[in-house]
């Protein structure tokens, strides 16, 4: 058993301020992880983007890329994203696009997609025309297929078990003031989202949540109850992302993210709310030093994975005893492991 | 001052121009034993928008083309090599505040580094004024690049 107490760090962290309390507060989430999943921990570098710091980097073309269907339009323009999240999608608006789109990139060794796209003002992303285009995707061309859906009814959470998707990404929010204020969506509550949690697992699906740390202009809100929420559906893993303050819009720009300290909380609250599922740190999280701090936090608290980790994170884990699997897919493909 | 598809390319500056090494860097004699070290703005538009910037600390002796600070936008996360070997003397600090400096202004306010050279004869191997055009121009004809 790996002891994490009084655990040195390498000269590279030195200056890195860390709460000590809090370090031994973690480590009951390392235990968790240690006890239920071993040694291995996930490192993802999907190919939407160029990731190369000291310690790693994946120097093969991309293996897994991001597929929008709206392109970079989305009617909810919510507070913390406006659409920027799409900017770095490749588009396919069409159907016959997307099949032609998924064709390419099967040909340019691509073997994993991430269909999603803009929503509309209900908050769903409007995937209905394009379920039989990835049901072909999966039989003909056999990528693994994830959608990062908005809320859904049952038509589409039935639909896209017909289209015989991988895996389904759904953001969960946990407060209501949050989702009418930050995502524009005043007639719509919790319910709605622990709704369409309820119709995709009863649709058969492997559900991948994620829950975004600070959604509430910077401040922790609902992200306790939407991981005791998502806890309840059985999730393939949870995904945990902190806001980008520079992708939203003025207000969000203008007040800091969560403290890392603050996010490492609640990454515990999940750990010890999914003792036995992947938690996964996601590709969204705001760039710089604190993201040294956070991603330190995070693996004391017993994630599974880290996507893009921070420079000396990759050799900070080896160091704690711990086995780095390097993935270039995204992280939602974490319960294949 | 040469520009290419709206990129600028000051002919008074020494460059380090490598593909292979994804090398796109200028450096400027200071006249005081020490040299400023920047990215072109060829590098900037390959990079898009910064939206971080992390140095490596004051002191640190780094070998050329080895990071020097670590930049990042929402495609892009990779190091700046440095086009010298030398010294960090002395770090942006108001790139950290705001790193699309290093978009905006790429020859000025938005510097990567100071950095004593503990090579000197590495200068010599860096490119200048017409050659350092060509080698700039070849990369941005070569990848598409345009900036502004």
């Amino acid at each position: 058993m790996i002891d994490l107490r009084g655990v040195n760090l390498p000269p590279s962290f030195e200056d890195l301020e860390l709460d000590q309390a809090l370090l031994d507060e973690l480590y009951e989430g390392f235990q968790i992880r240690l006890r239920n999943f071993g040694k291995d921990i996930l490192f993802h570098s999907p190919g939407f983007k160029h990731y190369e710091v000291e310690d790693f980097s994946i120097k093969t073309g991309p293996k897994f890329v991001d597929i929008s269907i709206t392109g970079r339009s989305c009617e909810l323009m919510c507070d913390h994203c406006a659409s920027k999240i799409l900017w770095h999608m490749i588009p396919a608006t069409t159907p016959e696009e997307l099949w032609r789109v998924a064709q390419e990139l099967k040909e340019k060794g691509v073997d994993g997609l991430l269909i999603s796209g803009g929503s509309n003002k209900d908050g769903v992303v409007e995937l209905y025309p394009f379920l039989k285009t990835m049901r072909r995707i999966k039989e003909e061309l056999c990528m693994f297929v994830s959608c990062h859906v908005g809320l859904v009814d049952k038509e589409l959470a039935e639909g896209l078990k017909e289209a015989k998707v991988d895996a389904v990404l759904l953001d969960v929010i946990g407060d209501d003031q949050t989702i009418a204020e930050v995502y524009k969506l005043p007639h719509k509550s919790v319910k709605d989202y622990e709704e369409s949690l309820r119709l995709l697992k009863e649709a058969g699906h492997n559900i991948v949540p994620h829950v975004i740390i600070g959604l509430h202009y910077g401040q922790i809100k609902g992200e306790y109850r939407a991981i005791d929420m998502i806890a309840k559906f059985d999730p393939s893993a949870l995904v945990m992302v902190v806001v980008m303050p520079y992708y939203g819009k003025a207000r969000f720009q203008l007040l800091p993210p969560p403290k890392p300290e603050e996010s490492a909380k609640v990454i515990l609250h999940a750990r010890k709310a999914l003792p036995s599922k992947p938690v996964v740190i996601g590709c969204a999280r705001p760039a710089g030093p604190e993201r040294v701090k956070f991603d330190l936090y995070a693996l004391h608290a017993g994630v599974n994975g880290i996507t893009f980790p921070a420079e000396g994170i990759f050799t900070y884990a080896k160091s704690l005893g711990l086995r780095p699997v390097v993935s270039p897919n995204c992280c939602s493909t974490v319960f294949l492991h | 001052m040469a520009t290419v598809n709206g990129c600028n390319i000051p002919e008074d500056l020494l460059y380090d121009v490598d593909p292979e090494a994804n090398a796109f860097t200028w450096a400027k004699d200071n006249g005081d034993g020490t040299y400023t070290v920047g990215l072109t703005s060829v590098a900037a538009a390959m990079a898009g928008r910064l939206v971080a910037y992390t140095p490596k600390k004051v002191g640190k002796v780094i070998e050329r083309r080895k990071s020097i600070a670590t930049i990042e936008s929402g495609k892009w996360v990779g190091p700046v090599p440095t086009p010298l070997t030398g010294e960090i003397v002395e770090i942006n600090e108001a790139l950290k505040g705001n790193p699309a400096l290093a978009n905006d202004d790429p020859y000025g306010a938005g510097w990567i580094a100071k950095i004593k050279p503990t090579n000197p004869e590495e200068i010599n191997s860096l490119l200048k004024g017409q050659a350092a055009v060509d080698a700039l121009t070849k990369v941005i004809n070569e990848k598409g690049i345009k900036c502004g």
